[in-house]
């Protein structure tokens, strides 16, 4: 059990914690209220990982991101990846638990991307009842989020924002909205990222995802080595006003930059929220933890 | 014979994998809607994605091989080693795995020979990285509480994270070099006796005399105390305090029971 009570993720801007910025973070202590960190990092059973995870969450509110559980796939969901999700949630008591809306593996075989689900009753069925069966495994509620897409299975019978939206309301889990991955698949599947921000249930999203993409010729890479585009500052704005405060990440992994940049964006992330919800009358309602 | 929607979602999933991973299942691409952007390269995108992230965790996983090896040589030996040994799990920490085992099928008594103790040895490191904390090293003193006719009966535990490696190649002293952001010697023929243990600072390595790591490996196969004694050289057995001193400050040895 953990010595020291869990801190809660306030609707305010975190950021990603990597292991590159590790003893610095604990070093410096920075003044920012909650991290997030990719849960299969810290699948170990003992060592420095865990000891950095224990002292950051002491001080800071964390969110647990998995990348690995598969969640849409076909194949059974891996019992020892779940057991090892199971032991850290109980470690760390994180505010948050969240996976991705997307699949990794077939026939054992692993990929080891976010790999896009049809947009199909028969999909939505296996994964509402694939997200029921990791959320009672660890006896707590999830987030799932939507992921960046560079093509779409055809046959699709739902938009993909309904996919979601019909995903959180039958499984009853939370939805972790990726206003990047929003942006990042309107322009490369060519929908209006308005529609997706409209349809998606304001009360079941329990965080919000922003992060930096590439553009490769015609088409937007997903890469998280970037700032935040104008473009997605622009779409955070919109979610805001639908979404009201809501706890917002700023992810960033690849050419990771110096621990400052981060701060700097989620300090920005903040003006936004903060210039935003100054326009709303009656912000204050209940969100999903 | 009609199939249940989630065996046909199962045979979508079956056959975007083989297609990335073997090009063997090109069907799929009439699966994909052909808007905009042409479909081999929506999914060469993905293949890449694929490829890379395998590529970047062995990297992570194995930084002395990439120093062997060079940038260019680790990619192509990364992607072949994917084809073969696809990552298992949905925690890439997996990935690296089998690779001592694949260049041991590959590479042994080639040049490359050495490839085979580099991966191993850092294959070593990364398991010793995440084993569980162990307790504080073996109080010695401890044994005079003995009953002596118990002794020796009782065996020895071995840190969590202690790896015992016999190699045929001199990998000490290139992985040192590439710790301590040393230019890194080539990896020449020469025996080696390590004991890889995760210490505060991190995961260290120790050169040992092969009769130490001899004794090791019998404890840490469950031998008891005699039993162990029994397998050593005579010399070692005369000098038994000087080996067990000895093997309590490298800190492998954690308890006894």
């Amino acid at each position: 059990m953990p010595a020291t009570a869990s801190r809660p993720v306030p609707a305010q801007a975190g950021i990603g914690l990597r292991s590159a910025h590790h003893d610095e973070f604990l070093a410096r202590r920075p003044g920012v209220p909650w991290v997030e960190v990719h849960s299969e990092n810290f699948f170990a059973d003992g060592g420095r990982q865990l000891a950095v995870l224990d002292a950051v969450r002491r001080d800071y509110g964390l969110s647990l991101h998995g990348v690995g559980l598969s969640l849409g796939g076909t194949d059974p969901l891996d019992p020892d990846h779940l057991g090892r999700l199971k032991r850290l949630v109980g470690r760390t008591e994180p505010a948050l638990v969240s996976e991705h809306l997307c699949w990794s593996s077939a026939d054992g075989l692993f990929l080891n991307d976010l790999l896009p689900l049809p947009c199909t009753e028969a999909a939505l069925r296996h994964t509402v009842a694939r997200v029921g069966a990791v959320q009672e495994h660890l006896g707590r509620r999830i987030l799932v989020e939507n992921v960046s897409s560079y093509l779409q299975f055809g046959g699709a019978e739902m938009t993909e924002w309904e996919f979601l939206a019909q995903l959180a309301r039958r499984a009853g889990c939370g939805i972790l909205l990726d206003v990047n991955n929003i942006h990042v698949s309107a322009v490369n599947h060519g929908f209006a990222a308005a529609d997706y921000l409209r349809a998606i249930p304001a009360e079941l999203v329990g965080e919000v995802h922003l992060a930096g993409h590439t553009v490769a010729d015609d088409i937007l890479i997903d890469t998280h080595s970037a700032p935040v585009s104008d473009e997605v500052w622009e779409l955070y704005r919109d979610a805001l006003r639908l979404l009201g405060p809501v706890p917002t990440l700023i992810e960033w992994d690849a050419d990771l930059p110096a621990l400052d940049r981060l701060l700097v964006e989620a300090r920005t992330a903040d003006a936004h929220s903060s210039a935003v919800l100054g326009e709303r009358t009656g912000a204050g309602r209940a969100r999903v933890a | 014979m009609p199939v249940s929607p989630d065996d046909a979602l199962g045979e979508l999933q079956r056959q975007f994998v083989r297609e990335l991973l073997y090009r063997d299942a090109p069907g799929v691409a009439s699966r994909i809607e052909p808007r905009g952007l042409d479909v081999q390269r929506r999914l060469a995108i993905y293949r890449t994605n694929a490829r890379e992230n395998f590529a970047l965790a062995l990297e992570a996983a194995f930084p002395l091989l990439l120093r062997c090896l060079g940038p260019e040589e680790f990619r192509r030996l990364a992607w072949t080693y994917q084809r073969a040994c696809p990552s298992p799990a949905g925690n890439l920490f997996h990935a690296g795995r089998r690779l001592p085992g694949f260049l041991a099928e590959h590479v042994r008594g080639t040049a490359d020979g050495y490839l085979i103790d580099v991966a191993r040895l850092e294959w070593a490191v990364q398991e010793s990285m995440v084993a569980a904390d162990g307790a504080a090293t073996l109080d010695l003193t401890g044994l005079a509480a003995v009953p002596p006719g118990r002794l020796a009966g009782i065996r020895f535990r071995l840190h969590p994270s202690a790896r015992l490696l016999r190699t045929d190649f001199a990998v000490f002293a290139p992985w040192e070099a590439l710790q301590a952001g040393q230019p890194v010697s080539p990896v020449l023929p020469g025996r080696e006796f390590l004991l890889v243990l995760r210490r505060d600072s991190g995961v260290q390595l120790q050169r040992l005399p092969g009769p130490d790591l001899a004794w090791l490996e019998a404890l840490e196969a469950g031998a008891t105390l005699a039993d162990a004694v029994a397998a050593l050289p005579p010399a070692e057995q005369a000098a038994l305090g000087d080996l067990l001193v000895r093997s309590v400050a490298s800190g492998a040895l954690t308890s006894f029971d």
